[in-house]
């Protein structure tokens, strides 16, 4: 998720795109910086410490490729994709603050939690061995079908996080919310752009090629004003009944550890 | 050209589901108004709504035939329409009722700690199709008067008693002793 860095040098473009794609980048790593300062005096990279990771990691890369474009468009081209890989697997970081704040604090199965972290450890493994192992070709239309493929497995993630957060009802703070809103309005976007340009290339306009870079922006802006400050995720009160009698259960046995679910479950047939 | 359609399905349900999560109202959990809440909905179909005797008087073509038999034709249409206006009161607060139950249980699921997919699945298949009776007898009853489908009422109450004493094994589980004397006292003779 570089995100602010263009598949191909902007100097290349027309003026106008040009100006809109420096304007696009300057406000971005702009943004990254702000979010890295407030994340500081707000004390929030302990408690979001993969999403700083992946700003920090963008703010790297985008200000690298942003003095290099002029001066290097060779070096631009060849280590594009090495960052947009990079950034791209530690976005993955923004999927697991998320989980980290709703499904392993709101969900009590074991399995449920271990299943979604092996999805998420499973996408990032096989984005880095597909591109490893493809690496030497640096092809483009490669890498974006690569890239498309990703996203797309970090959409049903998404998906089925925010299936499961709507559906059970789970509280979510702020600035979960501005991680997750952000984060899959700016997956959402890429998956679009990409499939479209999948078909497109290598007639692709040069418009449509900012869109994705122009959302990162709007992603960041709405990351700026989520975690701006801290806002607790709203927590199981310590005397709620629900959590009281549920661990007043602990230790009985398997079956009657079940009555919430019993009478349901029996009801269901399984 | 298929492939490319179910991508941009995937990107479009993506950006759909983040208007639901944005606009969803994130309060804290587990106060006791849910379940107070809970109870209210179980005791008032419990006792207000699905009694067999109430809902086989609503339903109840007698009335229909006394009434034909000896009324004139103003009459008729005149209960035939305040029939239809309480049988579809009737289906509409079963289905908010119902609805009031799944939030609670939705909410309480997540304390489960065997938790599975598949009894989740089944249990929204569930709630969803007794959700969908209800919508149909509306429909029904809307379309073609107040006997429409007696078969449609059968089915909804049989699932929605199912329902109320699955739930009720639910909240005597989690009501704690305290609220147990709350709940007599505040809960009112059911709607």
């Amino acid at each position: 998720m570089s995100a602010l860095a263009f598949s191909r040098p902007i100097l290349e473009s027309a003026i106008a795109s040009r100006l809109v794609g420096s304007s696009i980048w300057v406000v971005g790593i702009l943004l990254q910086s702000v979010i890295l300062i407030r994340g500081m005096v707000a004390k929030l990279f302990r408690k979001y410490p993969f999403f700083y990771g992946n700003i920090t990691c963008g703010l790297i890369v985008d200000v690298l490729f942003y003095i290099w474009q002029p001066h290097a468009p060779q070096l631009y081209a060849t280590r594009y994709w090495d960052a947009q890989f990079l950034t791209t697997l530690t976005g993955c970081g923004i999927i697991l603050e998320v989980l980290r704040g709703t499904v392993s604090i709101f969900f009590r199965s074991k399995p449920v939690t271990n299943m979604v972290y092996t999805y998420v450890v499973l996408i990032c493994m096989w984005l880095a061995v597909a591109y490893l192992g493809a690496r030497n070709s640096h092809q483009g239309l490669h890498n974006i079908i690569l890239e498309r493929n990703f996203r797309t497995a970090q959409a049903l993630a998404l998906l089925g996080l925010a299936g499961a957060v709507c559906y059970f009802r789970v509280p979510v703070g702020k600035n979960l919310k501005g991680l997750f809103v952000g984060y899959g309005l700016y997956v959402g976007v890429s998956l679009v752009i990409l499939s479209v340009r999948f078909y497109r290339e290598p007639s692709f306009s040069s418009v449509l090629a900012m869109v994705q870079p122009f959302f990162y922006v709007v992603a960041l802006l709405i990351w700026t004003i989520a975690l701006w400050t801290y806002h607790p995720d709203p927590a199981p009160e310590p005397g709620s009944q629900f959590v009281r009698r549920s661990n007043s259960l602990k230790p009985q046995p398997k079956r009657s550890n079940n009555p919430i679910r019993f009478g349901f479950t029996k009801a269901v047939g399984s | 050209m298929i492939q490319l359609i179910l991508f941009l399905l995937v990107g479009a349900l993506l950006l759909l589901s983040l208007l639901l999560f944005a606009g969803r109202n994130s309060g804290a959990e587990g106060t006791g108004a849910a379940l107070v809440e809970a109870q209210q909905a179980l005791k008032t179909l419990q006792r207000g709504l699905l009694p067999a005797p109430i809902v086989s008087r609503i339903f109840a073509a007698d009335d229909l035939e006394y009434v034909r038999r000896n009324a004139p034709q103003n009459i008729q249409e005149l209960f035939s329409r305040e029939r239809r206006r309480i049988a579809l009161d009737w289906v509409r607060h079963v289905r908010s009722e119902v609805i009031r139950l799944q939030h609670f249980h939705r909410e309480t699921a997540r304390f489960y700690s065997e938790l599975k997919m598949r009894t989740e699945l089944e249990l929204a298949l569930n709630f969803a199709a007794l959700a969908l009776a209800c919508r149909a007898l509306q429909i029904a009853l809307f379309l073609r008067g107040p006997y429409p489908a007696p078969r449609i009422v059968e089915a909804a109450t049989a699932a929605a008693v199912r329902i109320c004493s699955i739930s009720e094994i639910s909240l005597a589980f989690l009501t704690p002793p305290g609220l147990t004397a709350f709940d007599k006292q505040s809960i009112g003779p059911a709607a």
